[in-house]
């Protein structure tokens, strides 16, 4: 109802002065913004020409050199046609309703009216303040590229476009959010990913129904196939090569304005552990560095519960050569082996949530202080036993070669409710807690495709990508996990004779 | 065909898990006692008693997959039911459930006393029975496909603790595996029937077989599967054997278990504490397929939803637990388990084999 | 689902939180014994206890303090001795077990048998013999840089039996041996020196009754017959008379009549294949190799004469000690060889050994030994 009441008025709107639009505009659409500017000019044939716009979000140059001044210039009578035709920007359009007047106008387009006619022309020349391309900040490369996502979806999509110059490139563009709309771009390749995936993505972007989208990490766990999980469905990352790298792989990649990310779907659990800069190295490292970091991960869940278990439960399994140094360090400690666990597994939580909330070089010093000297004071004063000191630090080092920060935080406190069930339970809540993590991960799914892939659908050709990364000759086929329509790379050709490495036999 | 199963297509899996399904229920808690209450019977001859009956199985497995061929496309319901009518299949189904219930609960009473003897003599078998149990509802909420793939990531997480067994192994005594093929043929009859309750979990496949993509391969995997548990327990006969005086052997509740406790390494001692916690990950797909196996024939009869009938094993188990807190009780148990195992696992194919073949004349003929 | 899932979450917690946890077993708060010694009561039926602890400080580490109690049984003297100690005594550790002489020569298996019931014993404890109580063993002042005498003795054996010199003695193994028709166990036996503890040689026992003691000289035979070496150590004592005509030294001290060879780094093999001709036939084939590497005289080895003779005399020489052990078990009537399983293994039905027979056999066994030794370097010296 209230919605005809506003059409009427809007028709109501042309052709009137140049003072009752701006009153109408600024007091109907745009809710009496203080920025809101009118600037009337006057023709040599006497035309009254009106320009609005909201002064804080156009740019003033482009506002002046390109629009008013050509206008200024202009000897004969003018009408939105010729006017059109003097400014030579891209994306005019005629409007008369006032509230999609309004919205342009927050985007940051001028409207220019003609006193007295019926339509109003619509130019934009929006003035977009982001921060230039800077270093990644979340996730940092050896090899790679020193670049990340910024703010705005036309610089990514920029950077993108820039490393996918194909036409197979398919860009689909989505408006979001009942409230606040904001922009997002589903890119894939189109003679690569899967059909039921990106039918499947479509449809969940589409069925959104929220009041705004924030970024891409907020999208992320709205689209999520199971948002009360520990874990992250889908990677979202600031590095440009690493969503390139997965889009040209058969996975989609999501973009969203005022977002420096781009979300991966569908991933699996072993994608977390991989950086592009093991595509860059050699593929030994590759395949070492992949190893370590899944062995790591291992090693930071369960070394700290392993140390609350055998101390407090199964002394038996301590090697006669550790017995006496830790029976000595345990001697001065005043609780259980639990609750000084946990103190010191949370005290090493303080520090690293301190030093991400510090300015850079207070930070360090956080280190520091949080490190050294606590650490120091805390064995001394036999708050805790110094072999779980060092337990505690492998773990965390342990937990942070993970390259995506989300899982190696998730994984990081998953380690308190497996320290307090063998606290409880010994080795046997231990078991427990694992068995419960590997029937989860079984469980959870990304866009529908199993999370826990190459291993469970077992894809035995799939190893080479995933677990570890085999030399780029023998890699012949994309990850068959996702489904892509074509598997098979393009075949190599080796050009000049000299780069043949293999004949009938050596030196033929 | 009377009562079809349809199954939709994500819901089906490859035939070559089969092989690790198969594997799985057949290696649980039977294998730690199978050495030693094999031996009382056919002493060092154990393994040839293992390789007869195994071969019985290999051939009881290929009738129950001919069966499943002949019918296409059912279970165990669907075939009873064209064949006996709705009133007798309805019957049968009923005492495969109990049969089911009564192995899943003697598995499950035997995990926890395990843990009760081995690590925490003073926790009550109910709580641990009770952690089990939420694993288990656990992993079947997630489906048929999370059970498959518990059974498959659980293998490999197995592996390695039966490839501890290098160490004693290495300790073993030649000269306890002669002289060769000293016993009577009563002893290997009698150790033969005992060895039934290593076999039983073969019957999952009455259930399962609709779910299979690659019908044709089913044979395959699931001999495979077989095939590779008995390598796996003659395995450990063998080096249980090898490795305990026979007297000392026939006194042993859990063999394998025992030789555990010999594996030490300069980090980590005591191998056996590591073994009974982690026989979790050996003994939990076979606690699903089997509470699956329980919900699943209830949904066939009387379209229980599977989510509520999970409720219901919970609830039974925990009764089943409170009440076998002794050893005795579970020893009990077992004998029933034994006993029935011969019926429903041994029997029971055969007794169906000529129905089944029938059906393959009658189709021939039409 | 999601409200399954909650629930299930909720269950979990309560549980947890209401079932509290299992018995605690907290490290610092226990006393774990590493070595126990057991000996004979003053009175009676008494068994007397020792337990050696870890002190977990730095200043009572030196101090060798150990617990002693007393009751009918080991396991009651171990239960007794809870009133001792303001720590909780576990068995979890236990590394080895000794035993005095008195109480080895009753019997030890119904002390043993409740360690192998005993699920927190490990099964790799070892076992052995003192020559003096036990008691006194465990009361030795000096272990080195060990924690405690306890696991200066656990240390000590793992030593001696790495480098090959004794058979190995966990529980497992002796308990194996006991209970195996044809074969008896074995242990270390323990002594005190200089206020230190030392390995004097091997206790054999009847069924669980310690008979005798063996030095370490006869122990390597034992070894040599039983196990293969990979790595071993032997002296032999040769006649001068032989050699006369090779040594470089034309003119050899008149009362030395013989002469030491030390051979290192020797690998074995053995055989034994029980034969059936009436009577308990076996024949012990041994392979023999290794380097030389002290001569106490000076011999031209460069000959292959030598070598030859060097080679044929000492597998003359290891038959002859082999023939002396055995000749000592059967004197004992001790089987520690385990020749009776190896007629086991071969022959069933009657021909097969009793526990009463084999007792009574072994005694008559015959044995044919045939050593083949070979000398594979001379040491790094011509």
């Amino acid at each position: 109802m209230k919605r005809k009441s506003t059409k009427k008025k809007q028709q109501s709107l042309f052709p009137s002065s140049l003072e009752v639009v701006e009153e109408d505009l600024n007091e109907k659409a745009l809710n009496s913004s203080p920025d809101f500017t009118m600037k009337i000019i006057e023709t040599e044939s006497g035309q009254r020409i009106g320009f609005y716009f909201l002064y804080s979000i156009i740019k003033p140059q482009v506002l002046y050199e390109q629009i008013i001044s050509p206008v200024q210039k202009a000897k004969k009578t003018l009408d939105i046609q010729s006017i059109d035709n003097m400014i030579a920007l891209p994306n005019s359009k005629e409007e008369n309703k006032l509230d999609e007047i309004g919205k342009k106008l927050l985007q940051g387009a001028v409207c220019i009216y003609i006193e007295n006619d019926q339509t109003c022309l619509m130019h934009s020349a929006p003035l977009q303040e982001h921060r230039s391309i800077d270093r990644a900040e979340t996730e940092s490369l050896i090899f790679g590229p020193q670049m990340a996502f910024t703010g705005s979806i036309e610089t990514n999509l920029n950077m993108v476009r820039n490393m996918i110059d194909t036409p197979q490139l398919k860009i689909e563009r989505f408006i979001l959010g009942n409230k606040i709309p904001n922009e997002i771009q589903m890119m894939y390749m189109d003679d690569i990913a899967n059909e039921e995936n990106i039918n499947e993505l479509r449809n969940r972007l589409t069925s959104l129904q929220s009041e705004d989208i924030m970024n891409a990490s907020v999208l992320s766990q709205k689209i999520e196939d199971n948002p009360y999980s520990f874990f992250p469905q889908y990677i979202v990352t600031e590095l440009p090569d690493r969503f390139t790298y997965s889009i040209k792989e058969g996975k989609i990649g999501i973009l969203v304005d005022n977002s420096s990310a781009g979300i991966i779907a569908p991933i699996t659990f072993s994608s977390f552990f991989e950086s592009t800069d093991d595509i860059y190295g050699r593929w030994i490292i590759g395949s070492f560095t992949r190893l370590m970091r899944m062995f790591a991960m291992i090693l930071s869940i369960t070394l700290t519960p392993l140390y609350v278990a055998a101390l407090t439960f199964h002394y038996e399994v301590i090697p006669e050569a550790l017995l006496l140094s830790l029976g000595e360090s345990r001697n001065r400690v005043p609780f259980p082996p639990l609750m000084e666990t946990i103190i010191l597994e949370t005290m090493m939580e303080f520090i690293r949530e301190a030093g991400a909330r510090l300015p850079t070089k207070v930070g360090q010093t956080m280190g520091i202080v949080g490190g050294i000297v606590i650490g120091q004071a805390v064995v001394q004063a036999g708050f805790t036993s110094n072999i779980l000191i060092i337990l505690v630090a492998l773990s965390a080092l342990a937990s942070f070669t993970t390259p995506d920060y989300v899982m190696g935080t998730s994984l990081r406190i998953l380690r308190f409710p497996i320290i307090l069930l063998a606290g409880t339970f010994g080795f046997v809540g231990i078991f427990f807690t694992v068995a419960f993590i590997i029937i989860h991960l079984l469980r959870l799914r990304s866009l529908h495709r199993p999370y826990t892939a190459p291993i469970y659908p077992f894809r035995f050709f799939d190893f080479d990508q995933s677990q570890v990364r085999v030399p780029f000759v023998l890699n012949k086929r994309r990850a068959a996990s996702h489904l892509p329509k074509k598997t098979k790379r393009k075949k190599k050709t080796y050009g000049h004779s000299l780069f043949k490495t293999k004949g009938k036999d050596i030196d033929e | 065909m009377k009562n079809p199963v349809n199954i939709p297509t994500h819901l089906k899996f490859r035939a070559s898990y089969l092989f690790f399904i198969i594997f799985n229920i057949l290696i649980g808690v039977g294998i730690v006692a199978y050495p030693s209450r094999v031996f009382q019977y056919a002493k060092q001859d154990s393994w040839l008693v293992l390789i007869l009956v195994a071969i019985i199985v290999h051939l009881i497995l290929a009738i129950i997959i001919f069966i499943l061929r002949t019918y296409q496309d059912t279970d165990l319901y669907g075939i009873l039911q064209e064949t006996f009518g709705n009133w007798f299949a309805k019957l049968i189904c009923y005492l495969f459930i109990i049969y089911f219930f009564t192995v899943y609960l003697s598995a499950l009473a035997k995990y926890t006393e395990f843990i009760v003897v081995f690590i925490f003599p003073q926790l009550s078998k109910f709580i641990i029975g009770f952690f089990i149990t939420i694993l288990i509802a656990y992993s079947i909420y997630g489906g048929i496909r999370v059970i498959v793939g518990v059974s498959f990531i659980f293998f490999f997480l197995t592996f390695f603790v039966f490839a501890l067994l290098v160490v004693p192994a290495s300790m073993i005594d030649i000269n306890n595996y002669f002289p060769l093929f000293e016993v009577s043929r009563k002893e290997v009859f009698e150790g033969m029937l005992l060895s039934t309750y290593s076999f039983i979990g073969i019957e999952v496949l009455w259930y399962l077989y609709p779910y299979i993509r690659n019908k044709e391969k089913t044979m395959l995997y699931s001999q495979l599967g077989l095939f590779a548990a008995t390598i796996l327990l003659l395995i450990n006969v063998i080096i249980s054997i090898g490795f305990f005086a026979p007297k000392q052997l026939e006194s042993l509740i859990w063999p394998v278990l025992g030789m555990y406790k010999i594996i030490s390494f300069s980090i980590f001692e005591r191998l056996d504490i590591f073994a009974v916690s982690y026989w979790i990950f050996i003994i939990l797909p076979n606690l699903i397929l089997y509470a699956w196996l329980i919900t699943r024939s209830l949904k066939r009869i009387h379209q229980i939803k599977q989510k509520h009938s999970i409720w219901a094993i919970i609830i039974l188990s925990a009764i089943g637990l409170y009440f076998i807190q002794s050893s005795i009780k579970l020893e009990a148990l077992l004998d029933v388990a034994d006993i029935s195992s011969i019926f429903f696992v041994f029997l029971f194919p055969i007794l169906l084999f000529p129905f089944a073949i029938i059906k393959r004349i009658r189709g021939t003929k039409k | 689902m999601k409200m399954k899932i909650k629930k299930f979450f909720l269950i979990l917690s309560i549980v947890v939180l209401l079932t509290g946890c299992a018995e605690e077993r907290v490290l610092e708060d226990l006393g774990i014994i590493t070595t126990a010694g057991f000996d004979k009561g003053e009175d009676g039926p008494e068994v007397f206890g020792t337990f050696i602890t870890y002190k977990f400080s730095q200043q009572l580490s030196n101090v060798n303090s150990p617990i002693h109690s007393s009751g009918r049984t080991a396991q009651d003297a171990f239960h007794l001795a809870f009133a001792k100690t303001a720590k909780k005594l576990v068995t979890g550790q236990l590394r080895a077990v000794v035993y005095g002489p008195d109480l080895a020569k009753e019997g030890i298996w119904p002390h043993l048998d409740t360690l192998q019931r005993n699920q927190f014993v490990s099964d790799l404890v070892y076992i052995t013999v003192s020559e003096m109580p036990s008691r006194e063993v465990l009361n030795a002042q000096v272990f080195e840089e060990a924690p405690n005498v306890g696991i200066y003795i656990y240390r000590l054996l793992d030593q001696v039996i790495g480098k090959e010199e004794i058979v190995d003695s966990s529980l497992h193994e002796f308990i194996k041996n006991y209970l195996k028709v044809g074969v008896d166990p074995i242990t270390p036996v323990l002594s005190i020196e200089e206020d230190r503890v030392i390995v004097t040689g091997l206790g054999l026992f009847q069924d669980d009754r310690f008979i005798d003691t063996i030095d370490l000289h006869e122990a390597f035979y034992v070894r040599l017959i039983l196990d293969e070496f990979k790595a071993g150590e032997l002296q032999i004592e040769l006649p001068t008379e032989n050699y006369r005509q090779f040594m470089e030294d034309f003119e050899p001290s008149p009362e030395e009549e013989t002469f030491e060879i030390t051979m290192q780094q020797i690998k074995s093999a053995s055989q034994i294949s029980p034969k059936d001709s009436g009577k308990y036939h076996f024949s012990i084939k041994i392979r023999f190799e290794g380097d030389i590497r002290e001569l106490t005289k000076e011999l031209d080895l460069e000959s292959k004469e030598v070598i030859h003779m060097l080679e044929k005399d000492m597998a003359k020489k290891i038959e002859e000690n082999i023939s002396k052990l055995l000749e000592k078990t059967q004197e004992l009537n001790v089987d520690s060889l385990g020749f009776g399983t190896f007629w086991n293994a071969k022959f069933k039905g009657d021909k097969k050994l009793t526990e009463e027979e084999w007792r009574k056999e072994y005694p008559n066994f015959q044995f044919d030994i045939d050593v083949t030794t070979e000398i594979l370097r001379n040491g790094i010296t011509q």
